[in-house]
């Protein structure tokens, strides 16, 4: 499953509820305000870095540089990708917004 | 890949429908069909054609339009579209007015849906 | 449509009366169920106060719509009321708290569920 979160986790529910779903070859993308969950030295850092053990973790890049959040600011592993991207992603797995 | 589409915000109090727009025509570019976007929620504004956005803003309705250029249907819920003044008489051009089944049909017809 | 009954889940995750989504919910569920397919529903988080007793909001000038869920599943075609387990003890209720019988399950077994499915509805 492809796991999209797209609210800021500072003001909703929807990466909690993301990740007790999130199983073994499951793919969190972050769009939106979601973004916000993959920012270094953030509440979630720890969290984040919990589900790249054993799951990628993507943002959309439209969505993190409007945010002026740049590269080095993100979480490590977690992986740009633009809006071809986030479409081959959802050819691959069944998505679900969460939130 | 047959793509369906759903989405349940608002096009001014949210990013939802800008995502959607830039997801469809990325979709369109690598070649696949888009059999549908749903509005439904408070999505159903986005149809409402009298929409006039200061200029330089961001522009749901030439959005909408260029969607639709591109073959794509636009479907605003009947039901949650009566309830928000978006009717027959109120509908834009490139959108049309129809049934849940019509989300239901994008359910079964489409290989994903995808909400935003 | 085709003749194999199609797999669909509402996934319910938000509180009643302070959006609509839930609401709107159950217009698009009841849709859903006259064209015989396979349409279950999943509610977590949130969204398993929807289904709490005792709901009276007739102060709010509100139709009491989930009183719709007594009967979905009797006179429409919804094949499944789930009720994900660790989401009720969270929130401080048990199945005898809901106001219709349900399918309380595991998170992981909900999980299973929904990789069945062919698409998965978010309200």
């Amino acid at each position: 499953m492809l796991h999209i979160v797209k609210r800021s986790p500072y003001e909703s529910s929807a990466l909690n509820d993301s990740l007790k779903y999130i199983r073994e070859k499951d793919i969190l993308l972050l769009t939106e305000d979601g973004i916000y969950s993959a920012k270094k030295g953030g509440k979630f850092e720890n969290l984040i870095k919990g589900v790249l053990q054993n799951n990628k973790v993507f943002c959309l890049v439209a969505d993190v540089k409007a945010r002026g959040i740049s590269e080095s600011e993100l979480i490590e592993n977690v992986s740009l990708i633009d809006y071809k991207g986030f479409v081959e992603k959802v050819c691959d797995h069944n998505p679900v917004t969460w939130g | 890949m047959k793509f369906g589409i759903l989405v349940k915000e608002s096009p001014y109090n949210n990013q939802a429908f800008d995502s959607v727009y830039h997801f469809v025509n990325a979709a369109i570019e690598m070649g696949h069909e888009i059999i549908g976007i749903f509005f439904y929620d408070d999505a159903v504004y986005a149809g409402n054609k009298y929409l006039e956005p200061p200029q330089g803003d961001r522009n749901i309705k030439s959005y909408m339009d260029t969607l639709k250029s591109k073959g794509v249907r636009l479907v605003i819920c009947v039901a949650a579209g009566k309830r928000r003044g978006v009717t027959q008489d109120t509908v834009n051009e490139s959108a049309e007015i129809s049934g849940l089944g019509q989300l239901l049909e994008l359910s079964i017809e489409s290989d994903r849906l995808v909400t935003f | 449509m085709g003749d194999q009954k199609t797999k669909i889940m509402f996934i319910c995750s938000t509180a009643p009366y302070g959006t609509i989504y839930e609401q709107e919910a159950i217009e698009a569920m009841i849709m859903f169920s006259s064209y015989e397919q396979d349409i279950s529903v999943a509610f977590i988080g949130d969204g398993v106060f929807s289904l709490k007793k005792g709901q009276d909001p007739s102060l709010l000038n509100i139709k009491n719509f989930t009183q719709t869920y007594l009967v979905i599943k009797d006179d429409f075609e919804v094949s499944h009321l789930y009720v994900e387990k660790e989401s009720l003890k969270e929130r401080g209720l048990d199945e005898s708290d809901l106001i219709t019988e349900v399918e309380v399950l595991d998170r992981n077994v909900l999980r299973q569920k929904m990789d069945e499915m062919k698409a998965l509805l978010p309200f």
